[in-house]
């Protein structure tokens, strides 16, 4: 009697399992990767499921409670809605509901279209992506972006959204902890010594990001666990070159960083964007004419910052954590221009031309050396001398 | 509607025409004066040629906005009501620079246009300009000459550069001035409409209640009527 009966039971658990078998293990073994962004970068995560619909819900339910912990954050508005979706001959057409064009912000409203195509494009077969918003073709309701036709992921750049001005957890009240990684990173010279207030921000941020790129970790500017140990144990940075005493920059290609050394100490490390690719920025060792500082920007965080090339710092409070500056073709500078619109230093004084390499730590070209000269009156006249040759 | 034009008209076009998800200044002006004439619902429906607004016969909409300049001879098969925006052209200058504040100072600036339009007979006639103009083949490669800083200054419709310049204010100048043009936005009627008379009455009143400077100042972050005139 027991015997038949658990029989019984066993043949009807297999047979309630039979139907659901071949869908779950589809499902097991596939998972989709959906796009948020981290700071200023695009991160993916990954969820289950394997088709554009899976894809594009789990988008649009954004990052989990511990993903914004670690400060993911979602441009797509909350509560938009799945219309449908359709996938034919590698084109996946996703109608999603008003909300989603909801905004004004260029950048917000852009920075979703690439979420959006960067999600529905890692899934397997899809080569590009149509929107529909309710139904409809969108027409200039996304800057930069022309949608009357299907986006490949190779169109969908990267987003320029600068991190959000206060993340969570910025600001407010001074905290201890705070406080102690502040005080480490100002040790190490990563933080001016007057920025360690307890309260973390953009200058805290930037620190981090700083010893992020020394420790060769990756930048994203959040005190994770990978950085705090790595912190631990850090000693203050070294001159990659030694001799010459006095006050030089060494700015680090490789790294993005910039070491300012009075001595043969590293006084201060900065973290800076040089050229972007196809406007590298040249190696070599270089005397500065002359400094700006624009607004008190650089005067409040690491002291008056001498350009020591075209582009190797600028002062600026959104610094992208990889090569990206494209300097500016003043009227008055008149640099030579290269067909893509960079500046290239040919009017750079002492340039050493015998090292080229410049993504070789190894070698000397890729840190430019700085003598500092003060200039006693900031004009137009004097920018123009900040880029003339060597008299 | 005449889709896309971008701080006038954005929305997403169904295959019927219709037109969802709509914004802009022109929408908005839609919307206030269908409140203005006592109208619940307004349909957008989207024309993508222009010219067609201006055609003889009937039209299957009963008013059209596109940034329509007002001029005698497109009053031929349409009626045009009283201008709601004034349209002159506009002086946008690179971020950094100091505004010019006369037609003197903006003739010393390196200024850049756009080919083929109206502004290159105005510039070289009334600015008189100290420097080579630099002209470019796109509004996007102008727009980008500005970000660039390859130029100082660029000259084009007013309500174009403004619109540019609400996209993203952080990456230029001021909109420094403008020069008068006397070129006035109306909206299109049928020909001998009825509603032709209500129209203007219901345009007037917006303007003069500061509606339609509100919405300049939403949609271009700044009212066009109240920019210096430098010439």
């Amino acid at each position: 009697m027991t015997r038949s009966l658990r029989v019984a039971a066993l043949v009807f658990a297999i047979a309630a399992a039979a139907p659901a078998a071949t869908p779950a293990e589809g499902s097991q073994a596939a998972s989709v990767r959906v796009y948020f962004l981290q700071g200023e970068q695009l991160v993916a995560v990954t969820r289950p499921g394997s088709t554009v619909k899976a894809a594009v819900t789990a988008l649009l339910a954004g990052p989990a409670r511990a993903e914004t912990a670690k400060q993911f954050r979602t441009y797509v508005p909350s509560g938009t809605r799945l219309r449908s979706v359709r996938f034919a001959n590698g084109v996946a057409t996703v109608d999603l509901g008003e909300r989603f064009a909801a905004g004004r912000d260029a950048e917000s409203l852009s920075a979703r279209i690439t979420q959006l195509v960067y999600t529905v494009g890692s899934v397997p077969g899809v080569k590009s992506v149509r929107l529909l918003v309710s139904g409809g073709v969108p027409l200039k309701l996304f800057p930069g972006y022309a949608l009357s036709r299907p986006v490949t992921r190779a169109q969908a750049t990267r987003p320029i959204v600068p991190p959000p001005t206060a993340p969570p957890g910025e600001g407010g009240q001074p905290n201890p902890e705070t406080r102690a990684l502040q005080q480490r990173l100002a040790d190490l010279g990563f933080l001016a010594l007057s920025a360690v207030d307890g309260v973390a921000g953009e200058q805290t941020r930037f620190a981090v990001i700083a010893f992020q790129k020394w420790a060769r970790l990756a930048r994203d500017g959040v005190a994770g666990p990978q950085t705090r140990a790595a912190l631990a144990q850090a000693g203050r940075p070294s001159p990659l070159r030694s001799g010459g005493g006095g006050r030089r920059v060494e700015v680090l290609l490789d790294r993005q960083l910039a070491l300012a050394i009075e001595n043969n100490t590293v006084v201060r490390a900065i973290h800076v964007s040089t050229g972007a690719p196809g406007c590298g920025t040249p190696a070599g060792s270089y005397s500065v004419f002359g400094r700006r500082c624009g607004r008190g920007q650089c005067r409040s965080r690491s002291g008056c910052r001498g350009r020591a090339t075209s582009s190797a710092a600028s002062p600026s409070t959104s610094i992208p954590t990889s090569p990206s500056s494209r300097p500016r073709t003043g009227a008055s500078g008149r640099p030579a221009t290269t067909p893509s619109g960079c500046t290239t230093s040919r009017r750079s004084g002492r340039r050493s031309r015998s090292s080229p390499a410049r993504e070789s730590p190894a070698r000397n070209g890729h840190r430019a050396r700085a003598r500092r000269r003060r200039l006693g009156r900031r004009t137009a006249g004097d920018r123009r001398r900040a880029f003339s040759p060597l008299r | 509607m005449n889709l896309p034009s971008p701080g006038f008209q954005a929305g997403a076009v169904r295959p019927n025409k219709t037109v969802v998800a709509a914004r802009g200044l022109e929408i908005d002006f839609a919307r206030s004066l269908a409140a203005r004439l006592g109208l619940k619902r307004v349909w957008f429906v989207n024309d993508p040629s222009f010219k067609r607004m201006f055609a003889r016969g009937r039209k299957p909409w009963d008013l059209a906005l596109a940034e329509v300049t007002i001029t005698t001879a497109r009053r031929q098969n349409v009626d045009l009501s009283q201008p709601y925006l004034r349209a002159e052209q506009g002086v946008l200058v690179r971020k950094g620079l100091t505004a010019p504040r006369t037609l003197a100072a903006l003739a010393r600036l390196r200024i850049c246009l756009q080919r083929g339009t109206t502004s290159v007979a105005i510039v070289r006639e009334r600015v008189r300009p100290s420097q080579a103009l630099l002209f470019f083949a796109s509004l996007d490669l102008l727009l980008e000459g500005v970000r660039s800083g390859r130029c100082e200054a660029a000259v084009l419709d007013a309500p174009i550069l403004a619109a540019e310049r609400a996209a993203a204010p952080d990456r230029y100048g001021a909109l420094a001035g403008v020069l008068r043009t006397d070129e006035r936005y109306g909206v299109v009627l049928q020909k001998s409409s009825p509603l032709t008379r209500r129209v203007n009455a219901a345009v007037r009143a917006l303007v003069a209640n500061g509606t339609l400077a509100r919405l300049q100042r939403r949609w271009l972050l700044t009212d066009l009527g109240s920019l210096r005139v430098l010439g």
